[in-house]
């Protein structure tokens, strides 16, 4: 992700576009790259001079903005594994240098008995002191360096670094939804749902949002854009915060972001992981899958965590751990409006709820996991009754 | 108001729960909102003690149970320090002591602990003073030390945890605590990071500062709000020579070579010519609007690139480094801690004495070992940027020699303060050197007149 200060937005308009690398800058990325890789085992101070002296005022004269040019230095630098040009490792030099120095040796002396001990020269003990800081160390350059990839990773380090200082993330999909709200979920933000014509729009924040502009789920929006990227379509707009401006960034299915993210598997938590492991491990006539579609209940969408399905019947089932009762009941009025007839709900027992839990076919408790044979039980009777 | 309010920890936030009458009530002092994407009533975190307060049915959201006493051994307190002891008690258990460094803000801190026995937790701004609790700690209490950070991650009766830690984890772990102490508070008046206090139930308080923000200021308000007023201010004056040791400020100026000089001027004019022409054009304005208006073109960029390297210069001349090692050799049988503007001069001056550096690059490993050789005598000197400016506690250094800082009257009193605590027959001396007629100088200048309001000792 760039940092703020390497961040640039098209700001002329009323909301906010990233500024993209886009194929007119193919040809300064790729002197850029060529550039870095002939100046492999320099050191980085060094290094970072002769680029800002000599190879910047270059690639700004082939076209390229200084922040974008300095946007994929940084993208470069971090990626790059730099190493520490020192038979000896600088940390045990000083373990021996410093004492030796605070006997009051004079400083020739000091070096000379150390490098004896090590049985290097003087001059290599002085050179060798500092020799692991970054500054110090010699650059080795980074894998993969084709212009096309190192664009695409631009372009998706700036759109996170946006992320990284925004508040409030809106978000319409027509696809995945389902997954990509449990992905955000599990990553700690809380999500606000409206339908919309062929998909849905969701808000998403943390729960401090709620009491004032924090950039704390920054990171988490961030980790969230690849899950996004993978929809056939989506429109993302991200309110941030960048040198002390508010502004709305929008991102949309036709930017130059890469595309071959795949949503991360472990979106489940631990309680819905095991009902699926037994579930699937169980000899049933039910197939059961994850990925379902939002389910509409009057005005409210919910996702069900699993679908059964057994021929035509199909049922739904939803794992409810972390909610508040008032929740709880709001939602489940919604549900009830509705008339779902095949829900089953796994209520947790650390809710408290007492009784059946109105608008839900059927409900059953648990403590820590869900027993799946008796939800089967509750599946096929509910399949009936729905018949 | 009616008792039927339920308070849940939810997300470094709080879920209420309870008839509306009462959620109205309660809405009239505490920051309550109704939370549409989970349908239900929200309040901040250190709100907690005040929605408990209002009589809730359930447990409060931090944990009820107490250490045992048994795992306390009561920290023996100066005068001044059981007066800041009673006055924060006063309070209710929530406030700001504003003690000078040097004067025992640690042992105060450890005796509120000792006084609440509770599962507690201690905010630090550095990894360094991780350690430095720890071992304070461990004098005194004989139950679990947790430390969170650094590359630790364990709880405890009294969890330590460095403030990155806290604002990264408070959200989970938020309702741990039932008192919370915040070294160096002063770094939440600007509003930064706060998500850290913010997040967090805990209903006893206790912040830690010499250097509290200006009274009637926004920094001010802010810490009221996350951690109480300021119960106790006692200023360096009022325990110079009686609680802390004598002090002697020496200051030193030095000259650019020509070299240098040259170099600075040529770096330095492009700067000046485009500032005078910016105030000309809006005068009054700061400098965050300086840097802004010329980081809008090429040639405002340079100029800024310009007089960033000839504050360089004047930081570290090469006069400046050789007063600093004569200095050395004049106190090499003391212990001297050497402050530098920027962690490159940090590592210069290192590099041409001989010298160990702590600085936000050294392992945790190279510190402790640094540190410990320091204690034990074996190191007489450290150089630093700014990990030692705040809270680094070494009772045995008498010398500062101070070579340039960056940010102004605060830093420079937290750094005196490194080498006042009381030892018999100390007397405590820092020297202050500046490069004359360049911005080293006028920033020299500038927080001599400010700290002369504070303390007419540092004049």
């Amino acid at each position: 992700m760039l940092p703020a200060a390497l961040l640039c937005v098209d700001a002329s308009a009323s909301a906010a576009r990233p500024k993209y690398l886009r194929a007119m800058d193919e040809v300064w990325v790729a002197r850029a790259l060529s550039e870095y890789r002939d100046r492999e085992g320099m050191r980085r101070g060094d290094f970072d001079e002769a680029w800002s002296r000599k190879v910047e005022p270059m690639l700004l004269a082939a076209g390229a903005r200084r922040r974008a040019a300095d946007g994929l230095k940084y993208l470069l630098d971090r990626s790059a594994q730099d190493r520490i040009a020192s038979a000896v490792a600088p940390e045990a030099l000083r373990a021996e240098v410093f004492p030796l120095a605070a006997t009051g040796l004079a400083r020739d002396q000091v070096l000379a008995n150390v490098a004896a001990q090590f049985g290097i020269r003087a001059e290599d003990v002085e050179a060798a002191l500092f020799a692991d800081l970054p500054r110090a160390r010699e650059v080795v350059v980074p894998a993969a360096l084709d212009a096309a990839t190192w664009m695409e990773r631009y372009n998706l380090g700036l759109v996170q670094g946006l992320l990284l200082r925004s508040s409030l993330v809106t978000v319409d999909l027509q696809d995945l939804a389902r997954s990509v709200v449990r992905y955000a979920k599990l990553r700690g933000l809380l999500a606000l749902f409206q339908p919309t014509e062929g998909g849905v729009r969701m808000a998403l924040s943390g729960p401090l949002s709620l009491f004032r502009n924090t950039l704390k789920y920054g990171h988490a929006l961030a980790q969230f854009l690849p899950a996004v990227c993978v929809s056939a379509g989506y429109h993302l707009e991200a309110r941030c915060s960048l040198a002390e401006r508010e502004m709305t960034v929008v991102v949309t299915r036709g930017d130059p972001l890469p595309r071959v993210h795949a949503l991360p598997k472990e979106v489940d938590s631990a309680v819905e992981k095991a009902l699926l492991r037994d579930l699937r491990r169980m000899k049933t006539r039910w197939t059961v899958a994850r990925e379902t579609v939002a389910l509409r209940a009057g005005a409210h969408l919910f996702f069900p965590d699993f679908t059964l399905t057994s021929g035509s019947r199909r049922v739904f089932v939803e794992v409810v751990g972390f909610y508040t009762q008032e929740y709880l009941r709001r939602k489940l009025a919604a549900v009830a409006a509705a008339g779902m007839g095949n829900l089953v709900l796994c209520v947790s027992d650390a809710l408290d709820v007492e009784g059946d839990v109105p608008g839900a076919a059927a409900c059953m408790r648990y403590r820590r996991r869900v027993d799946a044979a008796a939800l089967i039980e509750m599946v096929e009777q509910v399949a009936t009754a729905d018949a | 108001m009616g008792s039927s309010i339920a308070v849940r920890f939810d997300r470094g936030t709080l879920c209420v729960e309870g008839a509306q009458a009462a959620l109205d009530a309660l809405r009239v002092h505490v920051d309550l909102k109704w939370d549409p994407r989970t349908l239900g009533y929200r309040a901040p975190a250190y709100e907690a003690a005040a929605i408990v307060d209002a009589r809730t049915v359930g447990p409060p959201p931090w944990p009820e149970e107490d250490v045992p006493a048994t795992a306390w051994r009561a920290p023996e307190l100066r005068p001044y320090q059981n007066d800041a002891l009673t006055a924060w008690r006063a309070f209710a258990g929530r406030g700001v002591i504003v003690l000078p460094t040097g004067a025992g803000k640690t042992r105060v801190a450890l005796a509120a602990l000792h006084a609440v026995r509770a599962p507690s937790l201690v905010l630090c701004p550095t990894r360094a003073l991780l350690e430095q609790w720890r071992r304070e700690l461990e004098v005194y209490f004989s139950g679990r030390i947790g430390v969170v950070g650094d590359g630790q991650m364990s709880f405890g009766d009294v969890t330590i945890m460095t403030y990155e830690s806290a604002y990264r984890r408070m959200d989970t772990v938020g309702d741990r605590f039932r008192m919370l102490v915040v070294d160096e508070v002063h770094n939440f008046g600007g509003g930064g990071r706060s998500e850290c206090l913010e997040m967090c139930t805990a209903p006893f308080r206790l912040g830690l500062t010499a250097t509290a923000p200006e009274v009637g200021s926004a920094a001010l308000g802010r810490l009221d709000r996350l951690v109480g007023p300021v119960v106790c201010d006692i200023g360096l004056g009022d325990l110079l020579g009686t609680h802390l040791s004598d002090l002697t400020i020496v200051r030193l100026p030095v000259e650019l070579s020509a070299e240098e000089a040259e170099a600075y001027h040529r770096e330095y004019a492009p700067f000046a010519q485009l500032r005078g022409e910016l105030v000309k054009s809006a005068p009054g304005a700061d400098w965050q609007a300086l840097v802004q208006a010329l980081s809008k073109s090429a040639a405002g960029r340079d100029a800024l690139q310009g007089f960033r390297r000839a504050v360089e210069i004047a930081s570290l001349p090469a006069a400046k480094r050789a007063r600093a090692r004569n200095l050395l050799a004049q106190h090499r049988d003391d212990t001297s801690l050497v402050f530098t503007a920027s962690t490159d001069d940090a590592y210069t001056v290192a590099q041409e004495n001989l010298i160990p550096v702590i600085t936000a690059e050294t392992t945790r490993r190279e510190r402790d070992r640094v540190l410990s050789g320091f204690r034990e005598g074996t190191l007489r000197c450290l150089v630093s940027a700014r990990v030692l400016n705040e809270g680094f506690d070494v009772p045995e250094a008498r010398i500062a020699i101070l070579l340039g800082g960056a940010l102004g009257a605060r830093e420079q009193l937290q750094r005196i303060g490194r080498v006042l605590r009381k030892a018999p027959d100390k007397h405590a001396v820092v020297y202050e050197l500046f490069t004359r007629g360049t911005v080293d100088d006028r920033r020299a200048q500038a927080r001599r007149r400010q700290l002369a309001t504070r303390c007419a000792a540092l004049r």
